[in-house]
């Protein structure tokens, strides 16, 4: 389970949006998981067009 | 969020002990408002095109990264942000590096290595400039030395998650974390104003300000936004140039740690290679990955402009979580002497990149 950095007082850092690092594995990996699904959904054709 | 006491998102370990489901169902109120408000400044970029257009009027382009970020801030601002949506809201992290990944697929690698190469040559003069600045300037300031290690990591790599893996790493006091990330959040609210202006006064081309947007601002968010605040082409390249930035966290906050225990103020580091693959933040990696794709030519044309759509979406849903996480009051708070030798080294920072830049521009033709 992840925590919070803590200081050196013991005291949890109270800035964090969330209890991961925003570099933390987990973060990243997903972001990497989703971007790869939707790639794949884009090569396969089953996301056709994607407009802006 | 860094800047607020009020932070948006549950930060219990019991948080995580929930299903994922229930964490999943939980962000999406947020995600809805992210979108809400980047569809928003899209909407009124649009409307102010066809209103232009309509009346045979020249209106200045604001581009929609701008409203979105202007409208967050409102809200966040003004009413704040419920409760109910804090949990989405600060997933906008989340969208800047699946729209980081998707990018990939629009650089070929070529392009990578040769932009990518010369970013992290300026990124290793620009580091020990920035470094040697920082801590001099904070010394002056008579700032506390772990205070003045985590500006200086803060100012010289990637914001606000340089400042959290070094604060782990040399065990720095958590009020020094506020103060180094308050003090360079503002700053990059700053930047999204100044250096788009900055670069339209100097006309600077597209590359050349893209670069220096990805080697100046300090949060990844701001960079890509002041970056796409410019133009998209300059988006693309300050994306690229940030990106190389961060891959060097690793290094320095293991110089820092080494540093910190070598005063006794620190746990020694056991594994150093283990702790530079834990620093090393992976969407790199799958950003190189997608570009490798494209290189090779896994995607047909249209597919890539489909990946690219999916990219500029994903930045949209960021934009809005840049407004919406900037509380202006909450940042005043944090007290004034870590922001004036922010600040002060951020201004010198931007001229050293401004002028490497310039350098590079001269010898290699951006």
């Amino acid at each position: 389970m992840a925590m919070s950095p803590r200081s050196v007082t013991g005291r949890k850092v109270p800035y964090m949006s969330s209890d991961k690092p925003i570099n933390a594995p987990s973060l990243d990996t997903w972001a990497v998981l989703l971007a790869l699904l939707l790639a794949l959904l884009v090569r396969t054709g089953i996301l056709k067009t994607v407009t802006w | 969020m860094p800047s607020t006491a009020e932070s948006p998102v549950n930060t219990t370990a019991a948080y995580f002990t929930q299903p994922l489901w229930k964490r999943l169902l939980e962000l999406l109120p947020g995600i809805g408002l992210l979108f809400v408000v980047g569809y928003a400044g899209k909407f009124i970029e649009h409307s102010i095109a066809v209103y232009g257009k309509a009346n045979h009027l020249v209106l200045p382009n604001i581009e929609y990264v701008l409203w979105a970020i202007l409208l967050g801030l409102l809200i966040s601002n003004t009413v704040g942000i419920p409760k109910l949506f804090r949990s989405g809201v600060a997933s906008y992290e989340f969208w800047l590096k699946t729209g980081i990944v998707l990018l990939g697929a629009r650089f070929l690698l070529g392009d990578v290595r040769n932009l990518g190469g010369l970013s992290l040559g300026l990124i290793v003069i620009e580091l020990a400039l920035a470094l040697t600045f920082m801590t001099y300037l904070g010394r002056s300031f008579k700032l506390k030395p772990k205070l003045i290690s985590l500006l200086a990591v803060g100012s010289s790599i990637c914001g606000v998650s340089a400042i959290i893996a070094a604060q782990g790493a040399i065990e720095a006091d958590e009020e020094d974390s506020s103060f180094a990330i308050a003090a360079i959040l503002a700053l990059g609210a700053i930047s999204l104003v100044v250096f788009p202006l900055v670069g339209h006064v100097l006309h600077m081309s597209d590359r050349a300000y893209g670069l220096w947007t990805g080697l100046a601002v300090d949060n990844t968010a701001e960079a890509t936004a002041a970056g796409a605040l410019y133009s998209e082409a300059a988006g693309k390249i300050a994306v690229l140039a940030k990106t190389c930035r961060n891959a060097t966290i690793g290094f320095i906050v293991l110089g820092y740690a080494i540093y910190w225990s070598s005063k006794g103020q620190a746990s020694q580091v056991a594994n150093k290679g283990a702790f530079l693959w834990k620093k090393f933040p992976k969407f790199i990696l799958g950003f190189l990955l997608i570009s490798l794709l494209a290189t090779v030519g896994f995607f047909t044309k249209p597919q890539t402009v489909a990946l690219g759509n999916l990219s500029r979406w994903a930045f949209l849903l960021t934009f809005a979580g840049v407004g919406l996480r900037t509380n202006i009051k909450e940042l005043g708070k944090q007290g004034i002497r870590p922001f004036v030798v922010g600040a002060v080294g951020e201004v010198v920072i931007a001229l050293i990149t401004l002028g490497l830049v310039y350098g590079a521009d001269h010898f290699y033709h951006l």
